[in-house]
């Protein structure tokens, strides 16, 4: 330290104030943990009750082929799980969906990585992806009807261009935003062509994988349905159709409320491993 | 423990927008000594990155040759390693697995643990390990990056502005603290500045280069007693002497480019 300066910061005397530490109470830590679930809990069933309240009773607000009473629609999912009805439905869109997101995901990453990592590759190929991107692939879905018939493959082929584009783009956008000086280093350490693409590309555009697959995700299930009502003889759009034809509306929204169900846990699944993954890239904007 | 031999080494890029060719390294002699503390300082765009770039291997020489204990470099190899100006830490990795890197691609995953430990508390890191970089601060990310490096045990260690990035207070800590590191280590050190102070703190031998195309201009030997860090060397004569002597230099240089700008 130099000779000339001195402390002088606090030389009046006065003993710094005590700043305690605050301690939360047990209700204060207790509404911190569980308190927006609860609130989530009682609005719910107040808005339930009240929905069994004016629908469920003799004379309801709505005429209940267009709304039913909660307690009707619990009847009829315990009445079609039971008669495997939901099972059977669900499980025709469910594989149809599940196939052609693999499909997705898997030709998404591969065309987006292939025509990301070349710059003069990806400004030709640009205009294309965007155009398809932009393309109401839902319009298509009486080409593909025409091209793949009714069966099980024009709906696959839709879920697949409906969750194909924004799948690519993303990664395709990852791809051309890697940092050269984390690809130099990895070089520099001796690593090989399979080394960079394991070590640096595919953990650097992992965020970007998963942004696209939630937007895919949204998209595609939209495509089941589309497709199921164009045409089909199974699935969940397929018995909501049915159930409204016979009036049976709790029926309708038994496959409603499973449709719900599915977007639920792919959401939720997407999320959880996106959290993990953006963790790094949301904070390192900081 | 290698000697580095850079004979003749001409380096030139070829600009192909304007159908140029600029001279970056212009017969570039030099030899470093094993296990010696050599510091180039030079202007900047005198092609420092680019001499670091060519005893790495990543850039091949248009003339001439770089010689690592006797032999020639034909590319990347695990006798160097390098640390980078703005550190290169892969951001999804912890400050262990960052360091863990090197070890990785060189397939050498026996006994890595023991290194990495090691080398964390060599630099200071312990309690970190398991941070992202985003969570520490420049000074540590370099840190990590010296760790990452040290960590395959190469021959020849070369840190190309390590420093450049941090504030002057965190730099002069820094200077001493890989002093302090690299003298308890043993490998060849090639340090790039274009910081004299940091040149004089530092290095054994101290080459200042012409402005492009790079020549070294002279080497000069740095008598200042080691270890360094312990003793305020800045107030000594010596220090100021030596400091001098380089600024000079560095100003001969730069105005000798403004009268080719010039006249141009
Ligand atoms: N890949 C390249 N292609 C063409 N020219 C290049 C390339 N890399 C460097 N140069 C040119 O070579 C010269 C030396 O560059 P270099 O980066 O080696 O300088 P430097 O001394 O490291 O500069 P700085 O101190 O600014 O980092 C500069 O004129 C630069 O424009
Ligand atoms: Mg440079």
């Amino acid at each position: 330290m130099q000779k000339g300066a001195s402390v002088t910061d606090t030389a009046t005397g006065v003993p710094p104030l005590e700043r305690p530490l605050p301690v939360p109470t047990p209700l204060q830590a207790f509404w911190g943990r569980f308190g927006p679930t609860l609130i989530t809990v009682i609005n719910l069933s107040i808005f339930v009750n009240m929905w069994q309240i004016v629908q469920g009773s003799s004379d309801p607000l709505v005429n209940t082929r267009w709304i039913p009473a909660p307690l009707d629609i619990v009847d009829a999912i315990i009445l079609n799980i039971k008669n495997g009805e939901l099972i059977k439905h669900a499980s025709f869109s469910g594989t149809n969906y599940l196939i052609g997101m693999a499909i997705a995901i898997v030709a998404g990453i591969i065309l987006g990585i292939l025509l990301g990592l070349n710059p003069i590759v990806r400004s030709v190929s640009q205009a294309y992806t965007w155009v398809g991107f932009c393309t109401p692939t839902v319009a298509l879905l009486p080409i593909l009807i025409i091209l793949f018939g009714l069966g099980v493959i024009s709906k696959i082929f839709l879920v697949v261009l409906m969750g194909f584009f924004p799948i690519m783009i993303n990664v395709l956008n990852g791809v051309a935003t890697i940092d050269p000086v984390l690809m130099k280093a990895a070089r520099l350490f001796g690593a090989n062509r399979g080394q960079l693409f394991r070590k640096i590309t595919l953990p650097y555009i992992l965020p970007w994988i998963m942004i696209g697959i939630r937007i895919a995700a949204e998209r595609s299930l939209g495509g089941v349905i589309i497709a199921e009502i164009f045409g089909s003889s199974r699935g969940l759009a397929y018995m909501i159709a049915q159930e409204t034809d016979k009036f049976n509306s709790a029926g309708s929204y038994t496959a409603i409320a499973a449709l719900m169900a599915f977007s639920l846990i792919v959401l939720y699944g997407v999320d959880r491993v996106e959290q993990k993954t953006l963790s790094w890239r949301e904070a390192s904007k900081y | 423990m290698l000697e580095v031999t850079i004979e003749h080494l001409t380096v030139e890029y070829e600009l192909l927008r304007e159908k140029e060719i600029l001279v970056a390294l212009w017969d570039l002699n030099l030899r470093v000594l094993p296990g010696e503390f050599f510091v180039i300082v030079g202007p900047s765009g005198c092609g420092k990155t680019t001499f670091i770039n060519t005893i790495v291997g990543l850039v091949k020489p248009t003339n001439g040759r770089v010689l690592i204990g006797g032999k020639p470099v034909m590319g990347p190899g695990p006798d160097r390693a390098v640390v980078f100006q703005d550190y290169a830490l892969m951001p999804w990795r912890t400050v262990e697995s960052n360091i863990k890197f090197g070890l990785e691609l060189q397939g050498r995953l026996k006994g890595a643990n023991k290194i990495i430990k090691e080398v964390i508390s060599l630099v200071g890191l312990n309690g970190f390990e398991e941070c992202l970089p985003h969570e520490l601060s420049g000074g540590m990310r370099q840190r990590v990056g010296l760790a990452r490096a040290l960590a395959t045990e190469p021959k020849v260690l070369l840190l190309d502005e390590p420093f450049g990035a941090l504030d002057a207070m965190t730099r002069e800590m820094m200077q001493s603290e890989f002093e302090k590191i690299l003298l308890r280590t043993s490998q060849t050190v090639i340090f790039i500045t274009h910081s004299i102070d940091e040149a004089v703190t530092l290095g054994d031998r101290i080459a200042v280069m012409t402005a492009g195309p790079g020549q070294v201009k002279v080497i000069l030997n740095n008598q200042i007693p080691r270890p360094r860090y312990e003793i305020d060397i800045r107030n000594k004569k010596i220090y100021n002497d030596l400091r001098d002597e380089i600024w000079q230099l560095l100003k001969d240089e730069q105005e000798a480019q403004m009268s080719i700008s010039t006249f141009e």
